[in-house]
């Protein structure tokens, strides 16, 4: 049974990653090219339907210099982070960070179809 | 500023969506629903949308839930009012004749069992009060012009249990460094 998330209460931007201590205590940390290579948003998701795009799309955040984003809070839910490159469109669910810091596939091994709920 | 209240149209439409989005401390979503089945079927949405977007349902309100009408007659007789759906309500005069009857125009009891659905407070009833359409057009509202009536009662009883749930809500700041 999949752990109950906790709430996330700090983030620190690093140089290389996000570093982020949960409710209960935990601490742990998202890379920056996962982050952006897991976007969520209608035009890299569909990216990652095939290993061919999806590495095409992996490597190319991983060419971009990396550096901390601006993070803006999307309601109670969700944030977005503003990178200097690259796509910032990105609406991650709290549960799919949650998903990204425990080295899970945040989209569950779904196919993204536009337009499916 | 006190407290912002947004009204939104029924439903799910963009509106909610986009303050729900770019407002990060909202204490919550009251739902306002009518008693009939149709107009639970928004209110249902609405719930199961603020519950998808992390935003706290303070509540279910059942707006327009009964229209009272009071008359005199003789006292102490039976007065007898053809009422919706071809319902027959019944009310006894008091000793100076006043009775009242209350009619369900758009049912009653839906916004209770909605909230009881979803496990959400069922904040109470408004009743259906001609005096807020009058105090509308006329600019003093009828809560205003009538603090000790049935409508302003009810309404204050729902505005106290918001508060009370608001008030007693922790911060809940992310902090971003």
């Amino acid at each position: 049974m999949a752990q109950q998330m906790p709430k996330l209460v700090r983030i620190e931007r690093r140089e290389t990653d996000l570093h982020l201590t949960y409710e209960d205590e935990q601490e742990l940390t998202v890379l920056y090219h996962d982050l952006r290579h897991a976007c969520p948003c209608a035009h890299c998701s569909p990216l990652r339907n095939e290993d061919e795009t999806s590495l095409k799309l992996r490597s190319q955040v991983e060419s971009f210099k990396l550096h901390k984003p601006s993070i803006n809070p999307v309601g109670h839910y969700a944030l977005n982070f503003i990178w200097e490159n690259g796509c910032s469109n990105g609406i991650f669910r709290f549960e799919r960070i949650w998903d990204l810091a425990n080295r899970r596939d945040p989209d569950h091994g779904k196919p993204y179809v536009h337009g499916a709920w | 500023m006190d407290y912002l209240i947004i009204d939104f149209p029924p439903g799910t439409s963009d509106e909610p969506l986009t303050v729900s989005q770019s407002l990060p401390n909202i204490d919550g979503m009251v739902i306002v629903t009518t008693p009939q089945a149709v107009a639970l079927l928004d209110s249902r949405k609405s719930i199961t949308f603020a519950e998808s977007l992390k935003v706290p349902v303070l509540g279910v309100v059942e707006n327009m839930s009964g229209y009272t009408i009071n008359g005199v007659t003789a006292a102490n007789v039976s007065v007898e009012i053809a009422g919706p759906g071809g319902k027959t309500i019944k009310s006894t005069s008091d000793e100076d004749g006043n009775f009242s009857v209350t009619l369900d125009i758009f049912k009653k009891g839906g916004g209770k069992s909605t909230a009881e659905d979803f496990g959400v407070p069922f904040l109470g009833a408004l009743p259906f009060d001609p005096g807020f359409v009058r105090g509308g057009d006329d600019g003093v509202h009828k809560i205003v012009s009538d603090p000790e009536g049935a409508s302003s009662i009810a309404f204050s009883e729902i505005v106290k249990q918001v508060l009370a749930q608001i008030s007693d809500k922790p911060s809940s700041s992310l902090e971003i460094i």
